[in-house]
């Protein structure tokens, strides 16, 4: 399924909304540029805010932390207020674009109830959830925990390497098993709502224990 | 790795409940016959109130001579085009189709669930909301980095499942399995001479 037509073209993502932030890279993902990138040793993020390390400077993350213990690259394809769509639809874009699978992809499976929405006047896609259609999402709350079901099932059968499942919150459907780990709010970051240093150190802890048990 | 099923029982099923043959019947039994073309959707590349022989698909290999493989889900909407497609992609990467048919009556609906009032009003907030608009951009986004023929076969009223420039549509009654034959077929026809030339 590889079929790069255009490597590098930033509308191929759903971008994390701060290109121009020297933290964060032409695709407004936080982390180096994808042509830097050393795709013989590295590993792969996604999820929402919580992996792209909000609250926390950018050596204080836990992708930071992880990829640092395990003397590898890494890439954080995580976006801000992205939901499943957006976790998906990166990690799909990944598959198809690169041929050199990373070592693992932590995914740090958001809340269903988000998805992606174009606006007007927008070249990219916008995360939207329950700060933009809360009527929508009370009524559609079972049919996207079908499709948050489908979507989990999806990334598994497609993966070309391990998915290890990471979550912030218990109220998920998937990825909520014995193999979990779980992003936990020990201390408050810099912006008084995401977790803080702590809380990322002890989750880069919990994941490589988790990788050496394996 | 499995494809999406269908949940109906049908005689005219394979054994994975889509309406053609086996895979290794398809594919051939070391999985390398090459002149095949894959079929996604819904009930519109299924029809199953008409005998198999009757519809579109079966009509179109048998004018090209080529086998097909009807992964086409009752109301599967775009999720099902879009699991099936990137399973199958997976899953016979080294003999990929030579063209992709996709038909979709209903492009636009939640997978999975029964579609009673309260899922209506649902899909229908989903609408106005951008929810199945914005399902529709990110499919179509990852499908303008694939290289295989991908048309679609709808109705100019159709919502579609993909607007890329990726994918050629082919306006057509899709109800009218002689009408869409003999569309796709002249395209088939015109792609083999242009080869040829």
């Amino acid at each position: 399924m590889k079929r790069m037509k255009q490597p590098f073209d930033t509308l191929q993502f759903v971008q994390a909304g701060k290109v121009g932030d020297p933290e964060y890279n032409s695709f407004g993902h936080r982390c180096k540029e994808i042509a830097k990138l050393d795709f013989d040793n590295y590993v792969l993020f996604a999820g929402c805010s919580h992996t792209v390390g909000i609250g926390v400077t950018l050596k204080q993350s836990y992708p930071y932390l992880v990829a640092k213990k395990l003397k590898c690259d890494y890439y954080n394809l995580s976006v801000g207020g992205g939901g499943i769509d957006a976790v998906e639809h990166n990690l799909l874009m990944w598959f198809t674009l690169y041929d050199k699978p990373p070592k693992y992809i932590f995914c740090e499976w958001p809340d269903y109830a988000r998805y992606m929405k174009q606006l007007p006047g927008y070249a990219n896609m916008t995360p939207a959830g329950n700060w933009t259609d809360p009527e929508f999402l009370v009524e559609a709350d079972y049919p996207l925990q079908v499709k948050e079901e489908l979507v989990y099932k999806l990334l598994n059968e497609i993966s070309p390497c391990p998915i290890i499942d990471i979550r912030f919150t218990g109220l998920g459907i998937i990825a909520n098993n014995s193999y979990t780990i779980w992003h936990c709010k020990d201390d408050i970051g810099t912006d008084g709502e995401h977790a803080g240093p702590k809380s990322h150190k002890a989750t880069a802890e919990k994941i490589t224990e988790y990788l050496n048990t394996r | 790795m499995d494809l999406l099923q269908n949940t109906i029982k049908d005689p005219s099923f394979n054994s994975v409940s889509h309406r053609c043959k086996e895979v290794p019947d398809v594919l051939g039994p070391n999985l390398d016959f090459r002149k095949y073309f894959l079929v996604l959707g819904d009930n519109a590349g299924l029809h199953m109130h008409k005998p198999v022989e009757e519809t579109w698909p079966y009509l179109v290999s048998k004018e090209t001579s080529y086998r097909y493989y009807n992964a086409c889900i009752i109301d599967g909407g775009l999720e099902a085009v879009r699991f099936n497609l990137l399973i199958w992609l997976k899953k016979y990467s080294h003999n990929l189709p030579k063209m992709i048919y996709i038909s979709c009556e209903w492009a636009n609906r939640f997978y999975g669930v029964e579609y009673d009032e309260e899922i209506k009003e649902a899909s229908t907030l989903g609408d106005t909301a951008g929810y199945f608009l914005g399902r529709q951009k990110l499919f179509s986004m990852l499908v303008e980095q694939l290289d295989v023929p991908i048309y679609q076969i709808l109705r100019s009223t159709d919502i579609p499942v993909l607007i890329s420039s990726n994918v050629k549509n082919i306006i057509v009654d899709h109800t009218d399995d002689i009408a869409v034959t003999q569309s796709v077929v002249e395209g088939f026809r015109d792609a083999q001479r242009a080869i040829s030339v």
